[in-house]
């Protein structure tokens, strides 16, 4: 799992946020892609079933 | 409507949305590219699509809330009502049929409230992320706020366009899906056709009238209550 957020160490040795981590963007790609996927796969199923459903009515 | 067509985007909600597609890709190229390699002088493209892309959210916001029906995109209790119907006879449970939608369906009120929260939460630290840079009309300042509340302001602004990215797919696959086609038409040439507009809407709650003059439906003013 890759870290949210991205840090520095400043001048006084500190660790200071500095902004999300870039390593994330694959993470919203996945996502974007499952959701996508899942969906036109139930969209899929749905619609065969229901044809199926009319085809015996 | 306009013959046996109604309108369901009005010129300016049309050029809205596309210069807000413009700008918002233009944004995510010259954001990522350089970050998986690709080098070029980003930042001047970057902030100028940025204002870009804040003056349309500015101009939409006016238009929705002056000119237009502001509520039609706030999901209610109706649109609850009609997702657990779909939802409840999806898993086989006994419910009657969801209701047909007005202009907007639940899931594109919702969907529309995630991306004015991602998107304005963008805008705005974009717009103080601009006080770091050197431009024509100002000075940059970076000591404006501390480092700490600098790198808020930068973990909300990435976090968010990656977000950007997520919603951006979603709203590319169901435009191209072929069931709503229809609907992607219409952000093209603004109008649906009456049958369309018969199979997916209420016309209780998105009322348009019977017949309208051309002059009137081509005039670029809202005339129906869902709009």
């Amino acid at each position: 799992m890759p870290s949210l957020f991205r840090y520095a160490t400043s001048v006084y040795g500190q660790s200071v946020l500095v902004g999300a981590s870039w390593d994330l963007i694959w993470w919203f790609v996945g996502a974007g892609a499952a959701f996508i996927l899942v969906h036109a796969v139930v969209k899929a199923l749905t619609g065969r079933r229901a044809g199926a459903l009319n085809r015996a009515r | 409507m306009r013959g046996d067509r109604v309108i369901r985007h009005q010129v300016a909600d049309r050029v809205y949305h596309w210069t807000m597609a413009a700008a918002l890709l233009v944004c995510l190229f010259t954001a990522f590219l350089p970050i998986l390699g690709w080098k070029f002088e980003w930042v001047t493209t970057h902030w100028i699509a940025g204002i870009v892309l804040t003056a349309a959210i500015l101009f939409h916001i006016v238009r929705a809330v002056v000119w237009q029906d502001f509520w039609a995109m706030v999901p209610g209790p109706r649109d609850l009502r009609s997702s657990w119907r779909f939802v409840a006879r999806s898993l086989g449970l006994g419910a009657p049929p969801p209701q047909r939608d007005a202009k907007y369906s639940a899931l594109q009120k919702c969907f529309h409230l995630l991306v004015a929260v991602v998107v304005l939460a963008i805008v705005a630290t974009g717009l103080l992320m601009l006080s770091k840079i050197d431009t024509p009309f100002w000075r940059r300042n970076p000591y404006w706020l501390a480092d700490s509340q600098w790198g808020s302001i930068y973990a909300i602004h990435g976090l968010g366009a990656m977000a950007v990215i997520t919603l951006l797919m979603a709203h590319v696959y169901f435009a191209l899906r072929p069931e709503k086609l229809w609907m992607t038409r219409s952000m093209f040439h603004g109008s649906i056709s009456r049958e369309d507009y018969l199979r997916h809407h209420d016309p209780q709650r998105w009322p348009v009238p019977e017949q309208a003059p051309d002059a009137r439906a081509n005039s670029g003013t809202a005339y129906s209550a869902g709009e």
